[in-house]
């Protein structure tokens, strides 16, 4: 599997409703990888990752996943949302099989692998809560195993924790990299939060504004499991925050 | 300290205490002008002896429901369509604006001229009624829905098809409820209304028919049989309200 953006431009607002465009993108990912988009707000690396989602439409150059164009949103490429994005209406089993019950399979095989998964980030018990009893932390881990539940082939991730405490969004990070080296998905993590991405990822991709473009891609060869407090560390992510200053 | 079970009995007590004062020991008004309380009860008696009450108010019931359904019917799916194509809703807009405002009483001339003296000129009313707030309810819910929740379901895999009833329809349950309480209020006083001119039983042909014959007991009788019918009919929607609200 390889995603791969060509001379891609877009115009965008911002939740502010700034208008800004995408200038020129280039980007090539590999199966496998872990990949933080990051950068300031305006640098368009929601916008970016809404595009290879196919939820947004592009104004000129193209997305191509295995020599296919993206054109529309599709199961193969799972998202996690910023907002909480659990139906309200289903408790938090039947949110976790959605995708599956709307394709073929028997209803019983549906809730046995969503068990499984549940239980993998520790949500068993939550089965039949609602996500208004849910916390935030909890949320959001269920909105990412509806999304693995489903075998995507690439997972989106756009600013999943931001909402979350410190200690919530470190636990997270890990059982994230957990779910990743398990499921060897490719991974594509959109977050401004330098300290996540050197944490996270494999490949950061350091974005910037007027215009929004990709500044660099840096390659994040930190040895597994990394200590944040590690001196290697935070080198490198000084030397991330200086790029992303310049 | 008064609880909350105790609370809502004292006004009505009072009251109570204050007719009677009022209307037998003092006599300040002929009955005929304002019954005590003790014609009300004799003619309470009297109705349900003779078993009219009974027929009254389940022919009420029956045109209300009938009517409500018939409503539900066409107003939810039609609501459905207009909420989800903003040309539909474009081209409606103008017909709704103009026969929404008309009162539902409105219609009772052409409600004889088409369908005579009856049950069913009292459900057309009732029709005519409730009709406009479960549309504009509905149209309100389909449109309000959030739109993360649209666009996770299409990332999970939903065609356009599945996006409505799996999700746009499901986040739109609660207005359409609130739809169906609001025209339920409606429907109440529509039936009422039609029932005094076009009917031959009914609560509403109850009070009129009493009236003219001077008996305002059996007129305070129907009166409180419709505003218990209102009062269970609100406790039964607060009561689904308070399960699929989240």
């Amino acid at each position: 599997m390889t995603v791969e953006i060509k001379n891609l431009n877009k115009t965008f607002k911002t939740n502010e409703k700034e208008v800004f465009s995408l200038r020129n993108v280039n980007l090539k990912i590999e199966s496998k990888d872990f990949v933080c988009l990051l950068g300031p707000s305006g640098c368009g690396k929601t916008t970016l990752l809404r595009l290879i989602a196919g939820l947004e439409k592009i104004d000129s150059g193209e997305i191509i996943k295995d020599g296919e164009l993206i054109i529309g949103p599709s199961k193969e490429r799972g998202f996690v949302f910023q907002q909480y994005s659990l139906f309200p209406w289903l408790n938090v089993l039947d949110n976790v099989t959605f995708g599956l019950d709307i394709g073929k399979e028997s209803k019983e095989e549906n809730i046995r692998r969503a068990k499984i998964y549940l239980k993998s980030v520790g949500l068993e018990n939550t089965e039949n809560l609602y996500p208004h009893e849910l916390s935030g932390g909890m949320q959001q881990r269920v909105a990412i195993i509806r999304s693995l539940v489903n075998n995507p082939e690439i997972l989106l991730m756009d600013e999943p924790f931001s909402a979350l405490d410190m200690q919530n969004k470190h636990k997270l990070q890990e059982e994230m990299i957990r779910i990743w080296q398990k499921t060897e998905k490719t991974v594509i993590f959109v977050t401004h939060d330098v300290n996540e991405a050197v944490f996270l990822a494999d490949h950061i991709v350091l974005m910037g504004k007027n215009p929004a473009h990709i500044k660099e891609v840096y390659n994040n060869n930190l040895s597994r499991p990394r200590k944040r407090n590690s001196e290697e560390f935070i080198n490198i992510q000084d030397k991330i925050t200086k790029i992303l200053e310049n | 300290m008064l609880n909350k079970k105790v609370l809502p009995l004292l006004l009505p007590i009072f009251i109570l205490i204050f007719w009677y004062i009022f209307t037998v020991p003092i006599n300040l008004v002929p009955s005929y002008v304002l019954p005590t309380p003790l014609m009300v009860i004799a003619s309470a008696q009297q109705l349900i002896v003779s078993g009219k009450l009974f027929t009254d108010v389940v022919s009420t019931l029956i045109k209300v429901l009938l009517g409500l359904i018939l409503a539900s019917i066409i107003a939810i799916p039609l609501g459905v369509l207009l909420g989800w194509s903003e040309n539909l809703e474009e081209m409606s807009k103008f017909i709704i604006g103009i026969l929404r405002p008309i009162p539902p009483v409105a219609w009772i001339p052409f409600s004889i001229l088409w369908f005579g003296i009856g049950v069913i000129p009292g459900v057309f009313i009732i029709f005519m009624g409730c009709f406009f707030p479960i549309l504009i309810y509905t149209i309100d819910g389909i449109k309000r829905t959030d739109k993360v929740l649209i666009e996770a379901g299409k990332t999970l895999g939903t065609s356009s098809f599945q996006t409505i009833t799996k999700i746009i329809i499901p986040s739109s349950t609660p207005a359409i409820i609130s739809g169906l309480k609001v025209g339920v209020g409606i429907a109440l006083m529509c039936t009422v209304t039609a029932e005094m001119v076009a009917s031959n039983d009914g609560l509403g042909h109850l009070i009129m028919n009493s009236s003219q014959l001077f008996d305002t007991g059996a007129v305070v009788v129907g009166m409180l049989s419709i505003g218990i019918i209102g009062l269970v009919f609100d406790i039964i929607f607060k009561e689904i309200q308070s399960k699929i609200f989240w």
